[in-house]
């Protein structure tokens, strides 16, 4: 791919899909015939260094995609790609801090306090994050001023701009937030389930063996919902990407199959009922979930299989 | 302060520019013959954006195997540059005003 066409791709990258493939055809034709046309200048084709001093002179992608959206407004148009995905960044990782913290509140041991101290913890937390949002905010709004008064350029070269071996295919909303939906809902399962089976005259829990797994259980479906939330801000499809969920998805189905190969997963108990009578209602939940289990660990064998072909195959944009 | 004081002709200079058909760069060297100066990255989106407005009408044609997208103002781009022209001098008028008895 010509550096004319790479420097275009990476420009499209921060538009809008809905502007990318009209502001790309125009850009590429407006920079083939200042090429040209500076050929012509001087005589003879140009190398490859010429052209990338042509691009340079243009501007970095970032500010040139930037130029052609409305004024933001918090941040001047170059730095506001970047301000955005700084504010994604912090965002996302306060949420799973977040979530973290919460989930070790819940399950922390100190009575009725749990509550009120999750509470307290998340008013901090957020009174810390507005105030992060507010300092980042203005960091961005005060370097933007000063780039765009000094009229300086970045330091970049165009010969070092990421490779794209094709258009940058965006990642579909539906498949994104189905991923989240089944992420949630193998978190519910695992640790919701148990309890409303609960009533005064059934015991539930969940057996022996499972029980040490539950942190590694939710750390993987948070690990889902990260990389739902790093779609939603990314959009892109990646070989990195496809490879990471290869990894994860694999490893979350061999961890599920190893719970319902080897441990059992609910043990019901009612009192009276005596040994025989408290197995016969544990048989049907017990089967019940490790049907839905084994079925969560097929779909995600099949979604690895299909990622590591996707991520095999040619053409696929890296960003 | 030049950059601010320029800001303000150049929708008026496009406009009057592409009273002729032209495609990006010719519009970029039409306007350089002028005197005007203009980057590129400040030309490009300022004729998108005014074919926005619906000051400018565009399309591609095909010439010598190479596609190009030619600007033209529209009647109502023609109309509006007519208005900014007649502003454009009377502040010409009240600035020599201002400026004439400085050195």
């Amino acid at each position: 791919m010509s550096l004319v066409s790479r420097y275009v791709a990476n420009v499209q990258r921060f538009l809008p899909p809905g502007m990318r493939d009209d502001v790309g055809q125009e850009l590429q034709s407006l920079l083939e015939d200042r090429i040209e046309a500076e050929a012509e200048r001087v005589g003879h084709p140009l190398a490859e260094a010429e052209i990338a001093a042509i691009l340079r002179e243009h501007g970095h992608p970032r500010r040139v995609a930037g130029s052609y959206l409305p004024a933001p407004g918090l941040a001047s148009s170059g730095a506001f790609a970047l301000y955005k995905r700084t504010l994604g960044r912090i965002v996302t990782i306060w949420f799973l801090v977040t979530i973290a913290v919460g989930l070790y509140e819940i399950y922390r041991d100190n009575g009725s306090s749990a509550l009120d101290g999750l509470m307290g913890f998340w008013h901090g937390v957020y009174d810390l994050m507005a105030l992060l949002l507010i300092a980042v905010t203005l960091v961005f709004h005060f370097i933007g001023d000063a780039l765009d008064r000094s009229g300086r350029a970045w330091r970049w070269d165009p010969a070092r701009l990421p490779q794209p071996q094709g258009t940058w295919l965006p990642v579909s909303l539906p498949r994104v937030i189905g991923g989240s939906i089944l992420a949630m809902s193998f978190l519910a399962l695992v640790v919701a389930a148990p309890h409303s089976f609960a009533s005064s005259e059934v015991t539930v829990a969940v057996g022996d063996g499972v029980r040490p797994l539950l942190p590694v259980l939710h750390g993987l479906a948070l690990f889902s919902l990260l990389l739902t939330i790093v779609n939603l801000l990314q959009r892109h499809v990646t070989r990195a990407k496809l490879y990471a969920w290869v990894a994860a998805a694999i490893a979350i189905a061999a961890l599920v199959s190893w719970i319902i190969i080897f441990h059992r997963v609910l043990v019901l108990t009612q009192p009276g009922l005596g040994k025989w009578g408290s197995l016969f209602i544990s048989v049907w939940p017990e089967v019940l979930v490790r049907a839905l289990l084994a079925l969560a660990a097929l779909l995600l064998v099949r979604s690895a299989w299909r990622a590591w072909q996707r991520a095999r195959t040619p053409g696929l944009p890296l960003i | 302060m030049r950059t601010e004081l320029r800001r303000g002709g150049l929708v008026m200079a496009v406009l009057a520019a592409l009273r002729e058909k032209h495609y990006g760069y010719s519009l970029r060297k039409r306007l350089l013959d002028a005197g005007i100066d203009i980057e590129e990255g400040t030309l490009y989106p300022l004729i998108r954006r005014l074919e926005t407005q619906g000051l400018l009408e565009s399309e591609w044609i095909e010439s010598a195997g190479r596609k190009r997208r030619y600007y033209k103002a529209t009647e109502n781009g023609l109309h509006v540059l007519d208005q900014l022209r007649g502003e454009w001098s009377q502040m010409v008028l009240s600035l020599e005003q201002l400026l004439g008895g400085k050195p």
